[in-house]
């Protein structure tokens, strides 16, 4: 075959060209740290890496969402944990508060003592989380407890069960009476009053609104209901007690509350006839879901009811005044009067102690929550050095395997470039002579 | 027979003469070692005719140069001119890929996953936070973003389809100015061979512009000799006369009239003769730069619209069932059994799944002017006519012409209509009545728009992208309009939206509006982001979040796509780029390859090999002094003759 001058040059710049694309190749891989710089220098690596950039963002998003979940349950338990500390404290202060042993200026500082941890309990209770009520369900807007008094017009609508109903003791006419009652949410109602649920029943004809001081306040003829509005309770004749269906309605209206009162939206079904527009409540199961891994979801709020229920309220409320009643005078109407404060004081004490069993379980739940919350990141953490070291080793170059290969080629180039310089320089001209 | 008193300087002359003629080719030859395309020449030299030396036998004469050959293997050229225009196709190809993988910037930190991570990231925020208005904000605006680097996306995508457009044009532009050299020089060499001999350099030139028309596009070549001896030169495009002899058919580009796929820019060019036709490329025969250009340009991976035609046949009214699509353009040009006509405007039953084609004029259209084309977009020459529309027919009242195309189209108002046949008022009174329905027998048989182009090129990808955004924009309108018991507005509509007809997420043919060149964030979210659901109950609290984690779970709705996951359709688009384009190279390389090695036995039989042209310089060099010696001897014999000889 004949070689020709311009065979020899065009396969000399050929060469010279790839060996140089090949030290381009490495040259950027070295700049950049990347083994492709295009999807079409490895579509498989190219591919792998949007995915495996997708992932990684993803596990630090889930991880961002799981530590703010602690945060959240974090100032949650410690509310609780608060809510607990002041319950016992009140409980504790109670006791002394009634103790023979103190005159009236000690007990007078214990009750004092005793409003104080009220107003805290009625912060922790409206504990905000970036400015969100805790507790509040989904509408973190509205604080759990009144913060102050209020003149807010409600319509109410309580549910209750035949259960509901209880017997306590009553002093009426120097007698101690059994009386049976159903306690509403609230004290200080106002007179209207709706429990067509019961009237509509053959065996209750009818309604008594009244107050508790009024004459016969507690003893309704069989087949009369009374409404005891500044109490908020129901009270029964006792022969009607087995004529109480199992669930029924009874709706009335409130429109005085005080600092401290559990704010209606969190509790009850009903109309906040004082905000603009009117608005509807209803109370559920609020759950604020998270979601802290692939298809992994926690629920991260705990409810105002679960840590502060609506027994719990009115029995920390009936407590209190009754260590006031106590407190305050020592020359009580009767003694049939202190004998019953005192067993009421005992019920009461009885049932502070079921209500800090719970707070203990809600905050039990909590640290549940926290200690799954902590696992996860762990394993988030986990997940995300896989995917991190994944991502890298898919894109990554070998510094030291790139830097030889880059020297080699180098050396390939050199090569062919003295080859060249070799090759072309010469001609029979140069030997003529 | 006496022998002259002077043969022997004639001999020596001619010896001169041959050895300076062969070293002047010898220069040539060096003059030329670097000239593309050139082929080395070489003197033929042969002995002169001998004498008759009485009974002594023949006495010779001396030597010429009798032609001037070049070395040049025709075989060699076909297959370099076979070879290059591959090569030219996967060149072009090579480089808009790379664009294409530019445009989609992935992987990196600015690519569609980047903006699309973000609206996920900014979800999980207003999971967290669903009431806190600086996270909403956020959210919006990672949407808008998202919306505005798909729409730049698009809009770079057209960018480059108005670029390769306008790469054909000038492919077309240089065909033209290769036809035209053509010509001159086979007009050249016409007149120069008349003599019989071969018009070297001229003949390695119009070699040298093969070479290079090649490149762009497959042509035939073929010498053709006469009876006379008089040779014809001739070039051919698929079948047809690009130049023949000095004769340049010349090409050009019109911009089309209906776009051959939904996604393209208006104004593509068709290639057209000058003289009139179209070009026809049918695309599995033709290869070259033009066909890089056509297949990323029109490429839509044969996926353009097909249907199967139910019922119209003979009538102006088309119904298509089963059709293959639907976001099809508003006007456009339906193939029916080999005919085009142009439909005006198109209905769809989503029930049915069946497109409804109007063929038909624009409503009554009485007087007025119309002008006319035939088929081929050659306005036919006519004057002011009056028209009237009725039903499946036109009536031109006292056209200046009574005979037309047989085929061709008429401009109503503004509106094209396609007429299939027309028909002459008989006596010829003055009345031309156009049918304009479609053809007869057509019920049954597929029809579709555009071409099938089964490359991956840029309508492909845009069509992907509308998709992508459209399925996108519904399934998260679908949860937001859920929202607040289910009044909750769009988060994403198209530029323009008026309302009507309204996007439905029922029907995914009121979401073919949207595309990736319109599709923005619904203004009303931006300006009041509590419009932005984040529950699906009414009034249920601000920190209710059951919608923003559905919107979350979407990033892993396995249903989304035919592909899957909305990322996995992202990423197997640009899997299916980034493989097309590691194909290209791969091809271009091996091309490359092969090329050098058809252009290196060119060049062992047509290169210039200096030290074989220095040998022969000296070779020559010394012939001719030798010749010279034989003159200077022959003097010197002549002198011994005539003035020592018997004086």
């Amino acid at each position: 075959m004949r070689i020709t001058n311009t065979m020899m040059t065009n396969n000399m710049l050929l060469n010279i060209n790839r060996n140089r694309q090949t030290l381009s190749v490495y040259e950027q891989q070295l700049a950049t740290g990347k083994k492709i710089q295009k999807p079409s220098d490895d579509p498989i690596v190219a591919v792998r890496a949007l995915k495996f950039r997708t992932n990684v963002k993803e596990i630090e998003q889930y991880k961002s969402n799981a530590e703010d979940a602690i945060s959240w349950a974090g100032v949650t338990e410690q509310a609780v944990t608060n809510v607990t500390d002041i319950m016992k404290r009140i409980r504790e202060l109670s006791v002394q508060a009634t103790s023979d042993i103190m005159n009236i200026a000690n007990r007078k500082n214990t009750v004092d003592e005793i409003e104080q941890l009220m107003d805290q309990f009625m912060i922790e209770t409206n504990t905000t989380y970036a400015g969100r009520h805790v507790f509040g369900g989904y509408k973190t807007n509205i604080p759990i407890v009144f913060k102050e008094a209020s003149t807010d017009d409600y319509d109410l609508t309580e549910s209750f069960t035949s259960d509901d109903v209880e017997t306590v003791q009553r002093v009426v006419n120097d007698v101690i009476i059994d009386v049976e009652r159903i306690r509403l949410g609230y004290k200080d109602l106002n007179t209207t009053v709706d429990v067509t649920d019961l009237t509509s029943l053959a065996a209750f004809n009818n309604v008594n609104v009244m107050d508790s001081t009024d004459p016969g306040a507690f003893e309704p003829i069989v087949g009369d209901v009374n409404f005891l509005a500044d109490t908020g309770e129901l009270i029964f004749n006792s022969a009607d007690t087995a004529s109480i269906p199992a669930t029924f309605d009874i709706e009335y209206n409130k429109n005085s509350f005080e600092k401290g009162d559990l704010v209606p939206e969190h509790y009850f079904t009903g109309i906040n006839n004082s905000s603009v527009p009117v608005s509807n409540f209803v109370v559920n199961r609020e759950e604020m879901v998270y979601q802290v891994s692939y298809s992994q979801e926690i629920v991260v709020n705990t409810m105002g009811f679960d840590m502060v229920s609506i027994d719990m309220a009115r029995d920390i409320q009936e407590l209190i005044d009754t260590t006031e009643d106590i407190a305050a005078d020592s020359s009580l109407t009767s003694e049939l009067q202190e004998d019953l404060l005192g067993d009421m004081f005992n019920q009461l004490l009885g049932k502070m102690d079921v209500h800090i069993d719970e707070l203990l379980e809600t905050r039990t739940t909590i640290g549940g929550k926290v200690n799954r919350l902590e696992l996860i990141i762990n394993r988030l953490d986990e997940d995300s050095l896989n995917f991190t070291d994944l991502l890298s080793k898919n894109e990554d170059i070998d510094f030291a395997e790139v830097m030889v290969k880059m020297s080699s080629q180098e050396t390939v180039y050199n090569a062919s470039l003295q080859a060249s310089s070799k090759i072309i320089q010469p001609t029979l001209l140069d030997f003529i002579r | 027979m006496a022998k002259s008193a002077f043969f022997g300087i004639g001999v020596g002359q001619q010896g001169l003469f041959t050895a300076r003629t062969a070293l002047d080719i010898t220069n040539h030859n060096i003059a030329n070692a670097e000239t593309k395309g050139y082929s080395r020449q070489e003197g033929v030299q042969v002995a002169t005719r001998p004498l008759a030396n009485g009974p002594n036998g023949m006495i010779g004469t001396g030597a010429e140069i009798e032609n001037v050959i070049q070395h040049r293997d025709a075989y060699l050229d076909y297959k370099y001119w076979n070879m290059v225009n591959t090569m030219g196709e996967y060149e072009i190809k090579n480089e808009l890929l790379s664009q294409m993988e530019l445009i989609f910037n992935e992987p990196s930190n600015t690519g569609y996953s980047t903006f699309f991570g973000n609206v996920f990231t900014a979800l999980h925020e207003l999971s967290i936070n669903p009431s806190d208005s600086t996270v909403r904000s956020n959210y919006v605006a990672s949407l808008s973003s998202f919306s505005s680097f798909m729409q730049d996306m698009g809009e770079q995508l057209v960018e480059l389809q108005r670029e390769v457009n306008f790469g054909l044009k000038t492919n077309v532009d240089q065909v033209n100015f290769y036809a035209q050299q053509l010509s001159t020089l086979n007009h050249q060499i016409g007149n120069l061979e008349i003599t019989g001999k071969s018009a070297n350099d001229l003949r390695d030139e119009r070699n040298r512009l093969i070479d290079e028309l090649s490149k762009i596009i497959n042509v035939d070549t073929k010498e053709l000799t006469d009876a006379n001896g008089k040779k014809t030169f001739r070039v051919s495009i698929n079948g047809q006369v690009l130049v023949h002899d000095t004769v340049a058919n010349y090409l050009e580009v019109k911009p089309r009239l209906t776009t051959n796929n939904p996604e393209d820019y208006v104004d593509m060019y068709d290639i057209y003769w000058k003289s009139g036709k179209e070009l026809y490329l049918d695309n599995d025969n033709i290869t070259g730069e033009l066909k890089g250009y056509i297949d990323l340009r029109d490429g839509n991976n044969g996926e353009n619209f097909t249907g199967e035609i139910l019922s119209g046949q003979g009538t102006t009214t088309i119904v298509v069932q089963n059709p293959n699509r639907t976001d099809i353009p508003q006007a456009g040009e339906l193939n029916m059994g080999d005919t085009l006509m142009l439909y005006n405007s198109y209905t769809y039953d989503e029930v049915n799944d069946e497109i409804t084609f109007e063929l038909g004029a624009p409503a009554a259209v009485v007087g007025g002017t119309a002008s006319i084309e035939d088929i081929d977009g050659n306005p036919f020459d006519e004057t002011i006519l009056s028209v009237s529309v009725s039903g499946d027919q036109v009536v031109l009242d006292n056209p200046s012409n009574q005979d037309l195309a047989p085929n061709g189209k008429i401009n109503l108002n503004g509106t094209w209509v396609t007429y299939t046949g027309y028909t002459k008022d008989v006596p010829a009174v003055g009345q031309i009545t156009l049918d304009i329905q479609a053809p007869a027998a057509v019920d049954g048989t597929t029809t579709f728009v555009g071409d099938d182009i089964p490359f991956k090129g840029i309508p492909y990808y845009l069509s992907q992208l509308n998709e992508f955004v459209r399925t996108i924009a519904k399934s998260f309108n679908a949860l937001n309009e859920q929202g607040d018991g289910g009044t909750g507005t769009q988060l994403f509509t198209y530029e323009g939206y008026t309302g009507v007809p309204a996007l439905d997420v029922t029907s995914d043919f009121s979401y073919e509006a949207i595309n990736i060149h319109n599709f923005i964030v619904n203004e009303a979210v931006i300006n009041d982001t509590d419009l932005v659901e984040t529950s699906a109950t009414p009034n249920h609290g601000e920190s209710a979040n059951d919608l923003v984690l559905e919107l979350i779970e979407l990033r892993h709705d396995s249903g989304m796509f035919s592909k899957g996951e909305p990322d996995n359709f992202m990423q197997s688009i640009i899997g299916e780029m980034a493989i097309d384009a590691q194909q290209v190279i791969s091809f271009k390389d091996g091309q490359e390859q092969l090329l050098l090695l058809v252009e290196n036995q060119r060049l062992s039989v047509s290169g210039v090999d200096l030290n074989e042209e220095t040998t022969n310089m000296l070779k020559y060099q010394q012939a001719y002094n030798v010749a010279a010696k034989i003159i200077s001897v022959m003097d010197e014999i002549y002198d011994t003759t005539i003035n020592r000889m018997g004086v």
